[in-house]
């Protein structure tokens, strides 16, 4: 049985759908990623799971339980806010225990709880500073260590490092992810950062406009993106349209010339390509090479014409377009022998490996 | 411009880009001399005249004080304050609640009509309440109609009960405004935060928001407290002869026994206690003022955080008791108001004007030596003068508040706020002692009033320039020069629409204050001089039917008046300026 279930959970606000029909499971003691643009519902979603909004159709389940007539703070889950929301009247050790007051236990034992939580989140000795006194990675890990303290059942982190610079959200997302499994418990994190998502989670949900879009492991996701919308969410962005030509091997025509992704095995319950059918050919920024640098066989060759190179440290970015019209964007190794200038024209060699199929999705292609 | 061909007009129009240009500090000893010539000068005079009067140090003022009657008028005093003040609070707290946290159609009307007594002068309102609850007022001739009855059952006049349903009246908008603005600016996610954590509804607003609300509970309670304990008008109208706070104990010794020491050593005594408040109150407005688990109120409606009146479970029973809290908190403050204007128009028989009409009259028995309608023009007059000379000294003040903060600007702060602490009797009383004599001799300048009132004007001025004025980018500034406006134009398209605004709304208050303003006004006022409020007065301690009846009439005019000017107020007041 799952431990938390979404079924078919919808909740507009006036005019806006911002949930529409989202379901959802959390099998065991593992932290899945909702991900997805502001706006996406996303916060709503875990909103909803709390019991800070009830849902306007569909029922939330805690291991087949319904949670409607649970109110908010029976629940026993966790949250940590975007902006920690941390009391301000009160010091970081009133912070950490009022959850354990919330469940009367003895002081003694609290305290203990406490200084546990907060060497967890490496912050002993800070017991009597004030919340505004706190630098915001501190907060964060205070408001860490205040929602784990009563040991919840379920953590929902939304967008934890969201206010944090980039450095220091780096070094938090670490530490997070190793709190997260030394507890072990069943958490739900949302963000909009990919990066984040896929160094936390075991399990990504991807959303957009209220409604669950790709749901995998990371690898799953970013190898076998959904949707062309899914593909460009997570930077993917040479879409390419194309037609089955072949089967064995699959071989898809696309106005680049034919590309033989290699079969991706179709998901349980789809079907997978059909001959002659339209699809969308995703060509992966880390497919091309200089054609000078790489002088083998076995890869397509394209001719285009550079608009941009830009250095990038580990990499270059080149900017291209093919004579078909078609701009594609690629990250070729800083160390390529002859950097070709805007303008010139260059050939270069696409690995078929690093491509793949997505159904043909018009609209996300105009 | 023809630089010779600068008449007043050009003064006026030459002040303000003056002030904004850096060249203000030329005009900075106005607002400082304004302060020592009619404030401190006056206070001065009043300690020197009650402890020393013949060159000698004497306390035999304040020993005459050591009496059961002074410790029992000061019990008074004190008792009902705290009761008026703990009344305020209930009554305002769940309207300030549903304000902060719901949201309903034609909120910001209603809130706003809340706040209508704030511009009422204490005579309207003691009017009102004369008119809705007075032995021949609306309550009761309703009343009498209905159950046939002989006498007026409801006798409240000059009661304790009715002087604290007026301080509620008038003070409740204090609590929605002050403790409702800093409710809806609390971070609803703490109180989620606390419910995640276990605590139910009820333990999440004992354990979350009252502690955070507490500071501005604290310093509303305490200025509703201040205000009513310098209570003037109210009790001297509906309180009746054998009432009297310390303020209004001041008036009688001083204009009716002529004790003048005594006054004098009354309105020290006082000074001292409403400075101590003071000073609690401001420590409580900086502690309030903490940006603790605030956030900016259009912040709240961003993804994801869902405003509260959002949150689950509201039922209909819940928006019932809602709506009786701000249906029940306007129609207690409309009341009075619908029934003064009905009253002033109700004769013995049925509708009239005679009220209206007998202003204009000045029979040979009356007591005045004008008409009462007379008065109406002396306001105006009065009233424009203040309006003049406050946004002269306020707008100053103002300039040097905005300045770069530093110790001067710390001390000068609380001094321009000073005047608003002091009782307008004491400050009646100084101005009779201490201008009625060279070097300083204004008792038959028409400027007296003026300058009385606008020492209790000019602090809001100031107080509601000062935000615009600090929050005038420089870089606008620039930003016009470098796209080529000359600095007269500079002025005028981004000084001018960005402070004008604050400038009307301290004009409009500077106005309220002067067109109302009772208590020194009573002293200072010449007999063949009087203003409105004195007028009311009158015509309400009259016997005569026809006399309160004119009174109600006045009264009424009055409250036109200012309830125009609240009009323009919350019309500018639109944009948040001010920082009231």
């Amino acid at each position: 049985m799952a431990l938390l279930e979404a079924i078919s959970v919808s909740k507009r606000f006036g005019p806006v759908d911002v949930l529409r029909l989202v379901s959802l499971r959390i099998e065991t003691e593992e932290t899945i990623c909702l991900l997805g643009p502001s706006g996406c519902g996303k916060t709503t979603l875990l909103r909803t799971i709390a019991g800070l909004e009830i849902p306007d159709g569909g029922r939330v389940l805690w291991k087949g339980h319904p949670l409607d007539q649970i109110p908010v703070h029976k629940r026993g889950f966790g949250l940590v806010f975007q902006d920690y929301a941390l009391f301000p009247h009160k010091d970081v050790a009133e912070n950490v225990a009022f959850g354990l007051r919330m469940q009367r236990l003895p002081a003694p034992q609290a305290q203990a709880r406490v200084a546990e939580m907060l060497d967890l989140v490496g912050l002993a000795g800070y017991e009597r500073r004030r919340a505004f006194e706190l630098s915001g990675g501190e907060q964060q890990r205070v408001a860490l260590a205040r929602s784990l303290a009563p040991r919840p059942r379920l953590l929902m982190l939304d967008e934890p490092l969201g206010s944090l610079d980039r450095a220091l959200r780096e070094e938090l997302l670490g530490e997070l992810a190793a709190i997260l499994r030394r507890v072990g418990v069943a958490s739900v994190y949302v963000t909009h950062d990919q990066q984040e998502a896929f160094s936390i989670a075991s399990r990504v949900l991807v959303m957009n406009h209220g409604q669950i879009v790709q749901e995998g492991t990371p690898e799953a996701v970013y190898r076998q993106p959904a949707s062309a919308w899914v593909a460009r969410f997570l930077g993917l962005d040479n879409l390419v349209r194309g037609r089955v030509c072949g089967l064995t091997p699959l071989e898809v025509e696309t106005p680049l010339g034919s590309f033989y992704p290699g079969a991706a095995a179709p998901a349980a319950g789809e079907e997978g390509p059909v001959a002659g059918q339209e699809v969308t050919l995703l060509i992966r920024p880390d497919a091309a090479q200089l054609a000078a640098d790489c002088p083998g066989a076995g890869r397509v060759r394209l001719p285009a014409i550079v608009l941009e190179c830009a250095f990038r440290g580990a990499h270059h970015r080149l900017l291209v377009r093919h004579n078909s019209g078609q701009v594609l964007s690629f990250q070729v190794p800083a160390a390529a022998a002859a950097l070709p200038r805007p303008g010139e024209s260059v050939e270069l060699a696409l690995a078929h490996e690093a491509t793949g199929v997505l159904p043909g999705d018009k609209e996300a292609l105009e | 411009m023809n630089r010779r061909g600068r008449g007043r007009r050009g003064f006026a129009r030459g002040l303000v880009p003056c002030l904004l240009r850096q060249r203000a500090w030329l005009l900075s000893p106005v607002p400082l001399l304004f302060l020592a010539l009619f404030f401190f000068y006056p206070i001065a005079e009043i300690l020197r005249q009650s402890l020393a009067g013949d060159g000698r140090l004497d306390l035999a003022p304040f020993g005459d004080l050591w009496s059961p009657y002074h410790a029992r008028l000061l019990a008074f005093t004190t008792g009902q304050a705290l009761l008026s003040a703990l009344l305020t609070l209930l009554a305002g707290l769940p309207a300030a609640y549903v304000f902060a946290r719901r949201s309903f159609p034609g909120k910001s009307l209603l809130r706003a009509l809340t706040t209508i007594p704030f511009v009422l002068p204490t005579m309207v309102v003691a009017a009102a309440f004369t008119a809705l609850a007075g032995p021949r007022g609306l309550l009761n001739s309703l009343l009498m109609g209905a159950f046939r009855l002989e006498s007026p059952p409801i006798d409240l006049q000059h009661t304790l009960a009715l002087v604290l349903i007026a301080h509620v009246f008038y003070n409740a908008g204090i609590i929605v405004r002050m403790v409702g603005g800093f409710w809806s600016n609390l971070d609803s996610r703490l109180v989620e935060a606390g419910r995640i954590l276990g605590a139910s509804r009820w333990r999440a607003f004992l354990e979350v928001t009252l502690p955070l609300l507490m500071p501005s509970i604290l310093a509303a309670s305490l200025l509703v407290f201040l205000f009513c304990f310098t209570s003037f008008g109210v009790i001297l109208v509906l309180g009746g002869p054998q009432m009297a706070t310390l303020e209004v104990e001041i008036y009688y010794q001083a204009v009716s026994l002529f004790n003048l020491p005594v006054a004098a050593a009354l309105s020290i005594v006082q000074m001292v206690f409403t400075f101590l408040v003071m000073t609690v109150y401001t420590r409580l407005q900086a502690r309030s003022a903490v940006p603790l688990g605030l956030r900016p109120a259009g912040d709240a409606a961003r993804e994801g955080s869902a405003p509260a009146e959002r949150q689950a479970g509201r039922t209909w029973g819940d928006r019932l008791l809602a709506g009786m809290a701000v249906g029940g908190l306007l129609a207690f403050l409309l009341a009075p108001l619908m029934a003064l204007l009905a009253r002033s128009f109700s004769g013995q028989q049925g509708s009239t004007l005679r009220y209206y009409a007998g202003l204009f009259t000045n029979p040979m028995q009356s007591a005045f030596y004008v008409p009462p309608a007379r008065a109406i023009g002396n306001s105006l007059l009065v009233a424009s003068a203040t309006v003049a000379l406050s946004l002269l000294v306020g707008l100053v003040a103002a300039y040097l508040l905005a300045g770069k903060p530093g110790p001067l600007r710390a001390l000068l702060d609380p001094l321009f706020m000073l005047p608003l602490g002091t009782s307008a009797v004491t400050l009646g009383l100084g101005y009779i002692l201490a201008l009625d004599h060279p070097p300083l001799d204004l008792r038959a300048s028409p400027l007296l009033l003026p300058l009385a009132h606008t020492l209790v004007a000019f602090p809001f001025v100031v107080r509601s320039v000062l935000p615009a004025l600090r929050g005038l980018n420089p870089r606008w500034r620039e930003a016009a020069s470098v796209l080529g406006a000359s600095p007269a134009r500079v002025v005028r398209e981004i000084d001018l629409p960005i402070v004008g605004r604050a400038l009307l709304v301290g004009a409009t208050y500077a106005f309220t204050v002067s067109i109302g303003e009772f208590g020194a006004t009573l002293l200072l006022a010449r007999p063949d001089f009087p203003t409105m409020p004195v007028v009311i007065y009158r015509l309400l301690g009259s016997q005569s039917a026809l006399s309160q009846g004119q009174g109600l009439a006045m009264s009424t005019l009055l409250m036109l008046v200012c309830g125009l000017a609240f009009l323009l107020l919350e019309r500018f007041r639109a944009g948040g300026v001010g920082e009231f």
